[in-house]
């Protein structure tokens, strides 16, 4: 495999849900930076009528908040804005080609995380991921942190709407200054934080979901966070305040940090960090630039496969890979591998979001997700799998090999791994050969690497 | 389950051909009556001054107005502190000495942080200054010789931190979930392609491992009437590890739900009781097996003194661990208590703490593991003077019946994800046309 086709099969694994036979040809045809031009520009990329389908199919999308209140809690629907979704969410992200957009929204899905644990958290959070989330999701960061701060989930998720000058409730200072933005060694003190609630009294939430801001519950005495003087104003205090600390090099470097875990590495690389860094601080924190920076970077085109894949990237791609056509079995199917893994969407307990470390993610509990799942799609898409079923055509084992590594494992498999498919079914029947080395291949070692 | 039932089991059942090395290191552990720590922590900072209130500190009325327990409420567990009134079943524990309360309990470094807190007690250090990377429990384990692929399991879907660093940690989920549905060609090709793999194999090799080793756990039903909720799944797991002979030494649980910025004791009463209900249905499950058995119940801190305006509270520094086992010097609040009045307080807000959390994990190795160097598990830390926690290993308590408790009807509107996602009759037909989904040129 040339060096060029070798990085290309990286970025797709990277910035996509998984490398196949199409968005290779596609990526092939286009080049590396011109590719992720491409992604980054998500509402000039056709999506086949996905949207529209969607919509036609999941009638919550175009409610608008009272509608889709009136739907939830007075026609007693109370979970449907979580199930509605959950299934755009998985459908997108295995079927959408707005693939790299889709990256973004889970990115800041958990970096914003907002748990979805009740009919009213999951009524939030469905209007903040349509109206915010991904409309956003390759903006300026400054949009996103002031949009967020604003937005009734996470009004409501760290109790920010019940903080008032009488008793400040700190819960969402605390988070936005350690997780959306400094960072846990940020430079923040406890004093800090306490200033900043101080700051945000009176942000609330008018029914059915938009914001307010009660002035008559704001405190209005003069605040220092972070040594700057905040003199009273009223709701422009917390503007300028997030547009200080969205400006911070530490938030540069958190988020910075952030996006380099996520497309690159557990442990990125220092200077990797302080170029992104760079970027995010040039740019004014915009997340195109960010992104195309570290994209680019020598570094990362060279650098080797060091992600586990986390339980819904494993999915997405394996089910990408086989080019399962959707239907009911492929989208229950991808909902259990999320369910057994401990990854569905929106759900995770705690402020911080899912983790994004192998340290977490390799687990037992994972790891037989993992093998189950392999086996069971290759065995349950025999017939929706156009990769499974033009296999026939190949009736020598080497033939068929070739075939599965083209479909299934665009990075090419080692030559360990051949041997070894060769040498566990030699005795199987063609067809059934297929079919059992399609599984062994997708729950594989080197498969769970991106 | 003793060894030749075990085998017998397997051959039952086709788990193995042979029976792997651990079968025959179970005879030596069931002989010498092994002791089993459960470590069940509670995410997200528990209100100590609501589990465990000092009803005999003015400055609590003072400071908490709309949130402090009522003495007319509480269960008194001695002259000065009550038990939150929905602990009715850790009260039954504590009445029969089979619970103990370190209160005032925690870092004695303030770190208020959820992350940063949780991220210091599991890896048996005061500040992450000097961070090992490495679990304490996971260390002590690591130490220990021999053991079977069932002596340290997390009941959840990962290895918490406080075992990492102990290669041999099971992530198990709930057990009944853990089964390999692969014929066995499949097994054997997944754990050679592993072998090619020397990060993954590790791993690999351990679910085949525990799937074969649960068996056995498996096939028990049930023991004891444990609440509806992923405690009572978890509480019931151990205690089937426990029953089944499996080798079990150390269990990590996590429980969460417990950072109560507001609306605190609409939360927490829920909360408190399904703890409770859950340790005792673990107490009646285990029978003479909990003589043996140490529960220890930590959170990451306590909560601020005083109330926010939200009826919450907000973080704060010192918290309150409850102690729960046959092994237990229990009926008793142990620990200093430094009070609540202004010049006691830590940062002028919060309570102080007066034992260091690794106090009460070093007693309990040294009294019933048969622990006598804490350098290695908490990374050069040295304990203070015991004190009598838990009573010396060989004595057990004799185990009276206690009553299930009566359930409380907690209302709720939470909501968990489904099992399985139904789509209740939608027709995915029209999506499946598109265009993009048809893997076409999406361009």
């Amino acid at each position: 495999m040339s060096a060029a086709t070798t990085e290309l099969v990286r970025l797709v694994d990277r910035i996509t849900y998984g490398a196949n036979r199409g968005w290779m040809r596609l990526a092939e045809s286009m080049g590396y930076e011109a590719f992720i031009d491409w992604q980054l520009e998500p509402d000039r990329i056709d999506d086949g009528g996905l949207e529209s389908a969607l919509l036609e199919l999941l009638p919550t999308l175009s409610m608008d908040a009272a509608a889709l209140a009136r739907h939830i809690f007075e026609e007693q629907n109370f979970g449907a804005a979580q199930r509605d979704l959950t299934i755009a969410t998985l459908i997108r992200q295995i079927y959408s080609p707005r693939q790299l957009h889709e990256r973004m929204v889970e990115f800041w899905s958990d970096h914003f995380n907002v748990t979805m644990n009740s009919a009213a958290t999951g009524y939030f959070k469905f209007l903040e991921d349509r109206d915010l989330m991904r409309p956003l999701a390759l903006g300026r960061f400054e949009d996103l942190l002031q949009a967020d701060a604003r937005s009734p989930a996470m009004l409501f998720y760290l109790d920010n709407y019940l903080s008032t000058a009488d008793g400040p409730n700190e819960n969402y200072a605390r988070e936005m200054l350690e997780l959306h933005t400094l960072g846990v060694d940020g430079g923040y003190t406890e004093d800090d934080i306490k200033e900043t609630a101080r700051v945000f009294t009176g942000w609330t939430i008018r029914q059915p979901a938009s914001f307010f801001f009660a002035a008559g519950l704001h405190d209005y005495g003069t605040k220092t966070v972070l040594g700057q003087r905040f003199a009273p104003s009223g709701l422009s205090e917390g503007e300028a305040l997030l547009s200080m600390i969205a400006a911070h090099e530490s938030t540069a470097r958190h988020i910075a940090t952030k996006l380099c875990r996520r497309f690159v590495d557990d442990w990125p690389e220092p200077a990797l960090v302080d170029k992104v860094a760079q970027a995010f601080s040039d740019s004014d924190g915009d997340i195109r630039i960010t992104l195309k920076a570290l994209l680019m970077d020598a570094s990362v085109r060279a650098r080797l496969p060091m992600k586990l894949k986390r339980p819904n990237e494993f999915s997405a791609a394996a089910l990408r890979a086989l080019e399962a056509e959707l239907d009911a079995a492929v989208l229950t199917s991808h909902y259990d591998s999320l369910s057994a893994g401990g990854q569905l969407p929106f759900t995770w307990p705690a402020p911080n979001g899912y983790p994004d470390q192998r340290g977490y993610w390799q687990s037992t509990n994972g790891f037989l997700m993992r093998f189950n799942q392999a086996a069971r799609w290759t065995d349950a898409l025999a017939d929706r799998s156009p990769v499974l079923r033009e296999a026939a055509r190949f009736a020598s084992l080497d033939d068929q090999i070739d075939y599965l590594e083209q479909a299934l494992r665009p990075s090419g498999l080692s030559g360990e791994a051949r041997a070894l498919l060769k040498r566990y079914s030699r005795r199987l029947s063609p067809e059934g050969r297929l079919q059992a080395m399609a599984g062994w291949i997708l729950g594989s070692a080197e498969t769970q690497w991106r | 389950m003793n060894r030749r039932e075990l085998l017998k089991w397997m051959a039952i059942s086709g788990a193995a051909a042979s029976a792997p090395g651990w079968v025959w290191a179970m005879d030596a552990s069931e002989g010498s009556h092994p002791e089993r720590l459960i470590v069940l922590f509670l995410r997200g900072g528990a209100d100590g001054l609501s589990l465990c209130a000092p009803l005999g500190d003015s400055a609590y009325f003072d400071r908490r107005p709309a949130l402090a327990i009522r003495e007319a409420d509480g269960l008194p567990l001695d002259a000065f502190f009550a038990l939150h009134p929905s602990a009715g079943s850790l009260k039954t524990l504590y009445d029969a000495q089979e619970l103990g309360v370190v209160h005032a309990a925690g870092l004695f470094t303030a770190e208020r942080s959820h992350f940063e807190a949780q991220a210091v007690m599991e890896q048996g250090i005061d500040s992450l200054d000097a961070a090992p990377g490495e679990g304490w429990l996971g260390r002590y384990l690591a130490s220990l010789n021999g053991g079977t692929p069932l002596q340290a399991v997390a009941l959840d879907k990962a290895v918490p931190l406080s075992m990492a660093g102990l290669g041999s940690a099971l992530a198990l989920g709930a057990i009944d979930d853990f089964s390999l549905a692969l014929d066995a060609r499949t097994r054997l090709a997944l754990a050679d392609l592993y072998r090619l793999d020397p990060l993954l194999d590790p791993t690999a090799q351990a679910v085949f491992d525990a799937a074969g080793a649960l068996g056995p756990v498996q096939a028990l039903p049930i023991g004891a009437d444990y609440p509806p909720s992923p405690l009572g799944t978890a509480l019931a797991d151990a205690a089937r590890l426990i029953k089944s002979g499996s080798g079990l030494k150390a269990a990590a649980i996590n429980t969460g739900g417990w950072d109560t910025h507001e609306s605190q004791n609409d939360e927490i009463a829920g909360l408190i009781a399904g703890l409770g209900d859950a340790l005792l249905a673990f107490r009646n499950d285990l029978g003479e097996e909990w003589a043996r058995t140490t529960v220890v119940v930590q959170t990451e801190f306590g909560r601020r003194v005083a109330e926010n305006a939200s009826a919450g509270t907000d973080h704060g520094h010192g918290g309150v661990m409850f102690l729960a086992g046959g092994t237990v010097n229990g009926g008793q609040v142990h620990g200093d208590w430094p009070g609540l009045h202004d010049s006691a307080l830590s940062d002028g807000q919060d309570l102080t703490v007066t034992t260091d959390y690794r106090q009460v994990f070093a007693e309990l190795l040294a009294t019933r593991f048969g622990v006598t160097d804490f350098a290695p598990i908490f990374n050069g830390w040295q304990p203070g003077p015991w004190q009598g926690l838990f009573l010396p290993a060989g004595e057990a308590a004799a185990l009276p019946a206690l009553g299930a408790p009566a359930r409380l009807a907690v209302p709720t509107e939470a909501w968990t994800p489904p099992a399985s996602l139904d789509l209740g009759g939608l027709s995915l037909d029209r999506l499946a046309a598109v265009r993009s989904i048809r893997s076409e040129s999406v361009r």
